[in-house]
């Protein structure tokens, strides 16, 4: 099975999953495991730890913190996460997954045009698409990043333009699509 | 309380005007408080506690309506990054108090809570 979640900034959607999260698993698949794969990088390229995402991280562990998560840190290649059938995984969020793969040393997308949507398609829809069918059920949390209103540079087009392909790819395979307003679920499938 | 969140421009206080009477206490723009309050050096939720609990013995209804500001992208400037992060977790507890949310795109109010 395969849930999408999205939301604008400050929304509530994080929250939101996780409790989803917990209540799939709690109905259908109280076997399995509950996974939350983090993919927040609180290192800058220097190095250094940048403190805004150190804080952002201890603010989500005190959110899920008694939940039953067990957390997979997973920056980059998502596809070497193992799951069995009963398993529940939440991924938070794909913003930051992309941004990684795109942006860090370790990232899988490294070409432009043609080829960037090959090697997208490879590092994050078909791993997760592939953990969909074999898991219990996957919960992907997106972003609403699309409504600015500024005319975006070439390379956040291009940035926006992939998180937009990925989310309505994931969207068109999903069981069911949430946008998160105000913490309140509203249903788009 | 009723709680009208929204896109800047989409209606919500013509919205606001339609569906509420005179009587209502209406609090528009609630964003630009939360702005303040943060260059001001306050906590914007401590602060919508505080206005919320001021307005309890309220006779008439109490309506406050919000810009949604987090539908973009990550912004550059370390205010502006935290304006838009506090205002939408402003927006979560406004809903969750509310008696009814409303949420306005293109002039159109749909009742979401």
């Amino acid at each position: 099975m395969l849930y999408v979640i999205t939301g604008g900034s400050g929304s509530g959607k994080s929250k939101y999953a996780e409790d989803f999260a917990v209540q799939v698993r709690g109905k259908q698949f109280s076997s399995g495991r509950l996974f939350y794969v983090a993919t927040l990088c609180p290192y800058r390229p220097s190095g250094e730890t940048d403190p805004e995402c150190t804080a952002r991280i201890e603010r989500h562990r005190q959110m899920r913190r008694d939940k039953g998560f067990s957390t997979v840190e997973c920056y980059c290649g998502i596809g070497r996460i193992e799951t069995k059938p009963c398993d529940v995984v939440l991924l938070e969020c794909m913003s930051n997954l992309l941004a990684n793969e795109m942006y860090q040393s370790e990232g899988h997308i490294r070409s432009f045009g043609e080829e960037e949507r090959k090697q997208m398609r490879g590092a994050i829809l078909s791993p997760l698409l592939d953990m969909a069918k074999r898991a219990g059920c996957v919960i992907v949390v997106t972003n609403e990043v699309f409504s600015d209103g500024t005319a975006a540079d070439g390379e956040t087009a291009r940035y926006l333009g992939m998180l937009a392909d990925i989310n309505r790819e994931l969207a068109k395979a999903a069981d069911g699509v949430t946008e998160v307003v105000c913490g309140i679920p509203l249903a788009v499938v | 309380m009723v709680f009208i969140v929204g896109g800047a421009h989409q209606g919500k206080t013509d919205y606001a005007r339609e569906h509420f009477n005179e009587g209502c206490k209406l609090v528009n723009h609630y964003h630009l408080r939360v702005r303040e309050q943060l260059r001001a050096g306050l906590d914007p939720l401590r602060e919508a506690k505080k206005l919320l609990r001021s307005m309890e013995e309220l006779k008439g209804g109490l309506v406050i309506i919000s810009d949604e500001i987090g539908y973009g992208l990550v912004p550059v400037d370390v205010f502006e990054r935290e304006y838009r992060e506090k205002s939408g977790r402003v927006n979560c507890y406004l809903a969750e108090k509310a008696d009814q949310v409303i949420r306005v795109v293109c002039g159109i109010g749909s009742r979401i809570k």
